[in-house]
This record gives structure tokens, sequence and C-alpha cells, in this order.
């Protein structure tokens, strides 16, 4: 994810660089076409009706499943955060690939009690 | 995450802005972005843990103990229909504990509850523990008879332990496994009714008992 992200930001970096639009001065490149590739993003599903366990160890949540994840997700990859009451981050994973409905993420970059964790957020891109 | 959640909004406007500039042809691939947010398990198996009290370590024998915590207290009729929330401790005596040899869908040992007394009416449902191994019994069931269950819970968990009784048959020696996995069964509900679902809890330790 966090490779995707940087993905992303390289490309707005080179777009706004080769269009001048950054206030540097022209260098000289003939206007060129745009061709858009905005294809609209739309979701592959309703993640919200995914079913999230977990596998514990000495009290700590060290595995988080989902199951009944929408058909139109399979081959996506999705990552998860485990945030508290106040949305704070307590753990994350990923990314995985969902297949038959279903993914698996471990290992959690940490690994918190099951009481502190309030809500799973759920981030999916593709297929 | 949130971070993700930018990449095809910001993907958007520097189309246009390039569209006003003239620049280079550029083609953008978007992907599908889906997020969601998921309530989190509320009452989920904690621990799992196990005891070596007489024998070798890794072969289960007699007094030896395994034990899980819930992270809430448990309704104790969905374990024992028999059983009352208001009493915080109890005992089952003469219960058949189960080594299953090979019965995972690992082809590890399993542990089972059996036989319990008729205060559980149709059964005590505990679930299965996947042992890490396929050596802890061999050649078939190994039924621990006179074996016990307590429980004993405060105001936010519960703690089951599971005593072996007299064992019907010799059994193995594991000197190196995997984690032992306890499945709840799904019957399991606490107080507030959350069911403990699809939830497990693991082991620290790779050889049990």
């Amino acid at each position: 994810m966090r490779h995707a992200y940087r993905f992303g930001a390289y490309v707005v970096v080179a777009v706004l660089a080769s269009a001048g639009v950054s206030g540097a001065a022209p260098q000289g490149a003939a206007p060129k076409t745009l061709a858009g590739g905005g294809a609209a993003t739309v979701g592959c599903g309703a993640l919200g009706s995914a079913t999230v366990s977990y596998l514990t160890t000495n009290g700590s949540v060290t595995q988080v499943s989902m199951t009944g994840l929408p058909a139109g997700c399979n081959g996506a990859v999705v990552g998860l955060t485990l945030v508290n009451a106040v949305g704070a981050s307590l753990g994350s994973g990923g990314p995985v690939v969902v297949s038959g409905g279903a993914a698996t993420v471990r290992p959690l970059t940490a690994n918190p009690a099951p009481a502190s964790v309030t809500n799973v957020q759920l981030v999916a891109i593709g297929p | 995450m949130r971070r993700l959640a930018m990449i095809v909004p910001t993907i958007a406007v520097v189309a246009v802005l390039t569209t006003t500039a003239g620049a280079a042809t550029i083609v953008l691939v978007a992907k599908q972005l889906t997020t969601a947010t998921d309530s989190a398990p509320v009452f989920v198996p904690l621990t799992l843990s196990t005891a070596n009290n007489r024998g070798p370590a890794g072969r289960a024998d007699r007094t030896d103990t395994t034990t899980v915590t819930f992270s809430e207290q448990v309704n104790q009729s969905t374990l024992c229909s028999g059983w009352s929330n208001a009493s915080n401790t109890q005992t089952l005596n003469t219960v058949t504990l189960m080594l299953n040899d090979n019965a995972g869908a690992s082809g590890n040992d399993t542990l089972t509850v059996g036989a319990v007394p008729a205060t559980c009416g149709s059964g005590f449902h505990f679930g299965t523990i996947d042992t890490g191994s396929n050596a802890y019994v061999t050649g078939g069931v190994v039924s621990f008879t006179n074996s016990t269950i307590t429980l004993a819970q405060t105001a936010n968990s519960t703690t089951l332990v599971l005593t072996f009784g007299t064992p019907s048959a010799a059994r193995g020696i594991v000197a190196a496994g995997t984690a032992a996995i306890y499945t709840p069964d799904p019957a399991i509900h606490d107080i507030a009714n959350h069911a403990v679902g699809t939830n497990q809890a693991a082991t620290t330790t790779t050889v049990q008992w």
C-alpha cells in the first residue's frame, strides 16, 4: 500500500514537471495531445458486509481474517487498519490478494488487545 | 490507508491541469478503489495455553491442563445448558476429554470435549483445539475419563480450564510442533449476546502439555 501511494506521488510529480505547472520556466517542449485515461473509479463491492475475525496470541491480535467479501473484490489487493474509538491506528497489515471472497492479513505492524480496537478500516485496490 | 484514498482524486486534478497546458500525452490507468469501515469483533477468545503437571513435556497426561480465556463474560448456558450466570464459578466432573488422531483439517490431532454430566443436556459447547502436531496420539482416539472443566469469571473475562483425567491408551511424546489453535463452538455467546464467531486463539508454545 505504501508502495502504491508512492507510485501515485511519482505520477503526480512527473505530470506536474512535464506540464510546467509548478512555476518553472517552460522547457521548450512542443504542445502535445493529452489523452485522458480517467476511468471512473467504482468500488469492487460492499466491503462493509465482510465479517472480520481475529486470531489472538497471548491476548493480542496477531492475524485478521475477512470473509464474505464481495465476489467483485476477488483479485483485488486489500489492506486494513485497526483503529480505536477516536480513529487512531493501532496496527495495520496487508496488502493481500482477495480470493474466494476471503483474505487473511498477517503480520500486523502492531498487535493490539482486542478490547482496544473499535473498528477495522478496509481498503481494496482493483481488481 | 488514508494515504491511499488520496491517490485517485489527486490524479484527476493533474489531468485537468495538464490539458490546459497542452502537455505531452498521458495515459492514466485507474484501478477501483474501495474503502469501508467494519466493526471490530467484541467477544473473542484471548489466550490459549497448556501446562505440564505430570509426565514428560509433550505428552498429554492426567492432571495436565488446557486453559482458554475469553474477552468478556460468557453466557454460561451457551457452554453448558445447566449453568447459570448467577455464579462466577462452575465445575464439571466426570467429563471425557478426547484427543482425536489426525482429526484436524491440517491433519493434526485435535482436543475436544466428549461426554459430560447430564447437567449439560445436549453436551458441552467448547469447540476444537488443533494441537499443532499429529503425534500426541496415534492409532485412534484417546479418551480421558474423569476429566474436569472449571469456569471462573470476572467482570470482563472468562477462564475455562480443562484438566485431563485417566487416559484410555498410550500417548506419544511430541518434541516439536506448531502453535495449537482454539476454534470455539459458534454457539458460545457473551452475556451481551455477542457471538464468538470465527475468532480463534493460539498458544505461544509449539509443544503442549
